[in-house]
């Protein structure tokens, strides 16, 4: 049962004409390459700030925010916290990003090339590549799922919705490029948070704070408060985190392209320092929701909402469960033209600064010839069109087992350890060479893929904190070999460091022959 | 009626848990002003944005 009816439906239906009239409009201005990509490095701080808080909210975003409220309480909000800390100082200090945009490189491997060579600038697409595809191909699925159990569709319907989801994001992308990303994104941050906000205010008048409190306290404990004596946070989650979150502001795509889309390092930094606080509010708000979740939804029915989708954990549907019942009619098509906002926002954001990458780096050796600008746009809309029809069928086949906000982390490392170790030594380490690069890169990328791979094809029987093995429905619960016996936090530390170490041991073990250090490396 | 109940939650937010409290409140505020000013100075952005590329765009064909 939901409270989504026509009248909500022609809101959401108004929402999504005036984008895509607007998304599709813009494409005009589009002539050259850079247009598309970066927008001409035409962006302003303002537009800069709703960009980047739009496109880091997703319903993706909500999902885990909320699930992570769901499981830890108020301290689920720790990697947002974390976020919010490192966009401020990197921001302020300039912390690599200012070397970057005054590169005036269009991505992160192309500013590798000048100190490391084409090779690692290859290598570095493919890694970005790879570690980024691999976390956005649970975006659609998870906004399908949320549109489903929140407007009460028919679980037949999670295929359709996701593909119109896709293919009304594609067009305006396909057209317009970052362009269009922008324009559409600030139409996007104003209904999301108009949405976000309604719905908060909603939550605590009809719940009420005290509740909230009480049931993270008698549900969770003390660790639902504080990270630091959380079973699934500890000082090793913290941590984990802290490198994360540091490592995703300064070589996230999505973040990056902002930087780089911006007039120069100073708006570029602006931006960042402005936009630091909006990471908390990401992780807050759905947190809160999933908290109210908590409180109201019994667990037996989240359990069965989980089957339903063929998920084992029903944690995830918690959230929109409970707003299906809370909001009423009109706010709810408020809610869901948010929500339908927020997906978009991050959608075409994804698949535009990806394809960056594949255009700008991966293809770049066969790009000997200077393509013409028409060419250059056209094989940049075939990208975008490519990774569209990728995220479909990922998301169609994968199914998602245990944490959201785990998963992506542990698929973003592939290449945020690396690329961040990477950067850091570009810019501030004279000794960093081509060997300490490929060295970082490689060990970086096999470890979250060794981990990702061990965790799905070798299972072990779960334990509970007594120490007996935890028994569902009548059948043994297992959990990957690398979860039970080292934990996701500390192969998460354990890959930073160990990036870190290849790039020293890498760049000390190559003979120094080239007089001029500024002078690429050749492999 | 209103007001009073949400001087009520307000005060609940900083009693128990405060930190969470504020920090939630904080949340809120923030957004319920940064998303009017964005959205004024944004629109600013974009007309300017638009029109230098459109500048851009018309100076080839001269």
């Amino acid at each position: 049962m939901t409270n989504f009816g026509w009248i909500d439906g022609s809101i959401v239906g108004t929402y999504l004409l005036v984008t895509m009239v607007a998304g599709i409009m813009v494409r005009k201005y589009v002539s050259r390459v850079d247009h598309f990509l970066v927008a001409g490095r035409e962006m302003n701080v303002y537009l800069g700030i709703a960009s980047l808080a739009a496109t880091e909210f997703g319903i993706v975003t909500c999902m885990y925010a909320a699930q992570k409220g769901y499981t830890s309480g108020f301290a689920g909000a720790t990697p947002g916290i974390c976020n919010a800390v490192a966009m401020l100082v990197i921001g302020w200090t300039g912390f690599c990003v200012k070397p970057l945009r005054d590169s005036g490189a269009i991505t992160i491997p192309e500013l590798f090339e000048h100190r490391y060579g084409k090779f690692v600038r290859w290598l570095s697409g493919v890694v970005i590549v790879l570690g980024g595809l691999l976390n956005m191909g649970v975006f659609l699925r998870v906004g399908g799922q949320f549109l489903v159990v929140c407007c009460g569709l028919d679980l037949r319907l999670l295929e359709i919705t996701m593909t119109m989801l896709l293919l009304g994001v594609a067009v305006y992308t396909i057209l317009g490029g970052m362009l269009s990303v922008l324009v559409t994104d600030f139409l996007q941050f104003i209904v999301m948070s108009l949405g976000l906000l309604v719905v908060s205010f909603l939550v605590l008048s009809k719940i009420g704070w005290d509740p909230l409190v009480d049931t993270v306290q008698l549900r969770i404990g003390d660790g639902g408060f504080n990270p630091f004596v959380h079973k699934d946070f500890g000082w090793s989650g913290v941590l984990s985190n802290v490198l994360t979150n540091t490592a995703a502001v300064l070589t996230w795509q999505t973040c990056i392209a902002r930087l780089l889309a911006a007039k120069d390092s100073k708006t570029g930094q602006k931006i960042y320092t402005r936009t630091a606080f909006f990471f908390v509010c990401r992780w807050i708000i759905p947190g809160l929701w999933g908290i109210a979740a908590l409180a109201m939804i019994p667990p037996a029915v989240v359990e069965s909402i989980g089957l339903q989708f063929g998920e084992r954990d029903g944690t995830l549907f918690a959230m929109p469960y409970l707003l299906a019942q809370l909001v009423p009619p009109v706010m709810m098509g408020i809610l869901v033209a948010a929500m339908l906002a927020a997906d978009m926002s991050t959608d075409s954001s994804y698949m535009l600064t990806w394809g960056s990458v594949i255009y700008n780096d991966i293809l770049a050796p066969f790009r000997r010839k200077r393509w013409s600008e028409r060419k250059g746009i056209l094989w940049n809309r075939c990208i975008v069109a490519l990774i569209g029809v990728f995220l479909l069928f990922w998301g169609l086949w994968y199914k998602l087992e245990g944490n959201l906000w785990e998963y992506l982390q542990k698929t973003g490392a592939i290449y945020l350890s690396s690329m961040s170790v990477l950067l850091i030594a570009c810019c501030y380490w004279r000794r960093a060479n081509n060997w300490g690069a490929i060295a970082a890169i490689v060990i970086g990328a096999a470890l979250p893929v060794l981990d990702l791979s061990l965790n799905l094809f070798v299972k072990v029987p779960a334990l509970d904190a007594n120490g007996l093995q935890l028994v569902k429905e009548g059948k043994v619960v297992m959990e990957g070999v690398v979860k039970h016996y080292v934990g996701d936090h500390y192969v998460n530390i354990g890959t930073f460091a160990a990036a870190g170490l290849a790039m020293v041991v890498g760049s000390l073990l190559k003979p120094r022959r080239s007089p001029n250090p500024a002078a690429p490396d050749k492999v | 009626m209103i007001p009073h109940k949400f001087l009520e939650i307000v005060q609940d937010m900083l009693g128990t848990h405060w930190f969470w409290g504020a920090l939630t409140l904080a949340v809120l505020g923030w957004y319920s002003t940064v998303t009017v000013y964005v959205a004024i100075r944004g629109a600013v952005d974009i007309k300017h944005m638009l029109r230098t590329l459109a500048a851009q765009h018309r100076e080839p064909e001269r």
